[in-house]
């Protein structure tokens, strides 16, 4: 195989350079909570595969990067229950979005997330994170079933549009990002994850986008190749069988 | 009256007073817990609150939670008074916040629940304790809802219980076109408390013969209910003398009890603890 073969199979750039099948690296777990002991498994299947890949170092940014996006899209789903199957049937569905997210924030922080964790076992709603060596890019993928609200979809864009901006972590410390009331957490998780990728991808901030596609809400990530090769390039290219 | 659709927009109110009393109380300690149970009880809608939320399908899952404690450690203390917060912050106006409307209502209520559970205990049925007290309390929960869809109404029916010798669902008939005891059992199902509660709440006066085998909850509710009345915590009329009796078949109560439920238990409702704090409340 020549390096033009290349360029129109682009999957077999994984098969030449790292020796690794697509199938032997693709894996897919569903989570209903992030203790169950599945996110060990992940990380474990997740360093295995960029081990594969020569780039075991970047371990621990993507699954930081995928803890992010896994917790972000269980608190959409645990949201989403939490509104059908109890601020609705308390007949308090017109409380604004502000009022009844007082009360899930106020359920987690009691029970842990136990009560959603077993709701959504017992209804199968769960956040899917696949892994795929795809046409010359890993690609990342956190779902779920539903799509968001129209305020948290507004105030998801709105972030990514934020941080999609950022040059450096000096942004992390213009505002006070922990004194709005819809929000759960530091509120940096976007950016952070932005910061993430623009290193990791040599500052080619790449593809990274969240949509909903056929009612699912989907984030995915796609790393090119050229994430691998460049790395490898000083000690491990020519190893690579030609 | 689409009364399937009033309840399912129904907002029910918590006394101001209660609501003040569970913000003060501080989540870290645990006599917290107890003085939470206690607040709860001292209001009808709350505890219809605390109940309807512990049998979501959220909370529940499938199990029904009949009792204040269970539901309380299973919400949790935090998310009881968010809860509270939130549901009060819908209220359109406190339909209930006027004199006639409680002595009727939350003082009757109040006291049927303190007699339940003295019944339930005299008749050695201990594990029927904490229902008996619910069920009690909240037995007249369709009157509120009446007050909420209609108070003007309500307060039509308040000036014919006051002048004719009719029970309140006569009254209510006559004004509503139904009556609190039909409202109350769709609400139960609506808000899918625990069936034995339906029950009492569609079934607890105005017994034309004697009631079809139900379960002794049924009984000692409707009876705590009659000696609420007869005792001066509600509206009494002559009608409400044949249910007490008819009550005292079913319960199959020896002589010496209902000498003790109508002679000596009056006596000691004062000095019942919960009926004390309760009053200080309301």
């Amino acid at each position: 195989m020549n390096e033009s073969s290349d360029a129109n199979d682009p999957i077999s750039v994984w098969e030449k350079h790292f020796l690794v099948k697509p199938e032997e690296v693709a894996f897919d777990y569903h989570f209903f909570d992030l203790y169950s002991g599945d996110e060990k498994k992940l990380l474990a299947h997740l360093r295995e595969t960029l081990t594969k890949l020569k780039r075991p170092d970047l371990s621990g940014p993507i699954y930081l990067i995928i803890r992010e996006l896994l917790t972000n899209s269980l608190k959409a789903v645990y949201k989403k229950l939490y509104l059908e199957y109890f601020i609705q049937e308390m007949g308090l569905g017109d409380l604004s979005y502000e009022e009844w997210l007082m009360i899930f924030k106020t359920e987690i922080e009691t029970h842990m997330a136990d009560n959603f964790s077993n709701m959504c076992r017992d209804k199968d709603m769960f956040v899917e994170c696949m892994i795929k060596l795809d046409i010359g890019d890993l690609v990342i993928e956190i779902s779920n079933e539903g799509a968001p609200s129209d305020i948290e979809w507004k105030r998801l864009q709105e972030s990514l549009a934020r941080a999609s901006e950022i040059k450096d972590m000096s942004y992390l410390f213009e505002e006070d990002t922990t004194a709005d009331d819809y929000q759960e957490g530091a509120g940096i998780g976007v950016p952070m994850i932005l910061m993430m990728l623009k290193n990791i991808r040599n500052n080619n901030l790449g593809d990274f986008n969240i949509k909903v596609d056929n009612g699912k809400t989907v984030a995915r990530l796609n790393l090119p190749v050229a994430v691998f090769m460049d790395s490898n390039s000083e000690n491990e290219t020519q190893k690579v069988p030609t | 009256m689409d009364i399937d659709s009033e309840i399912k927009n129904i907002k029910l109110t918590i006394q101001p007073q209660i609501l003040g009393s569970l913000l003060n109380l501080n989540d870290q300690s645990n006599t917290s817990f107890a003085s939470l149970d206690k607040i709860v009880r001292a209001d009808q809608n709350m505890s219809t609150m605390i109940l309807k939320a512990a049998n979501s399908s959220f909370y529940s899952r499938g199990n029904q939670v009949t009792s204040l404690q269970h539901a309380i450690a299973m919400l949790g203390f935090r998310v009881v008074r968010s809860l509270a917060m939130a549901a009060n912050s819908k209220s359109l106006f406190e339909s209930g916040k006027y004199s006639r409307f409680q002595r009727y209502v939350w003082k009757h209520s109040t006291v049927t629940g303190v007699i339940s559970r003295e019944i339930a205990i005299r008749l050695h049925k201990n594990d029927l304790q904490e229902e008996a007290f619910v069920a009690g309390l909240l037995h007249d929960i369709g009157k509120v809802i009446l007050n909420i869809i209609d108070r003007r109404k309500f307060i039509q029916v308040l000036d014919i219980i006051g002048e004719e010798d009719i029970q309140f669902i006569e009254a209510e008939t006559r004004i509503f076109g139904t009556n609190h005891m039909i409202v109350g059992q769709k609400a139960a199902a609506h808000w899918k408390l625990p069936e034995t509660y339906g029950h009492i709440f569609e079934m607890h006066e105005g017994f034309d013969a004697l009631p079809e085998e139900k379960d002794d909850l049924v009984y000692i509710v409707s009876y705590g209910n009659y000696l609420a009345k007869k005792c001066g915590y509600g509206h009494y009329c002559t009608k409400d003398d044949e249910d007490g009796e008819k009550m005292e078949q079913m319960l199959k109560l020896p002589e010496a009890e209902v000498k003790y439920f109508r002679e000596v238990l009056p006596e000691k409702i004062e000095e019942d603890d919960f009926f004390k704090f309760a009053n200080k409340l309301i």
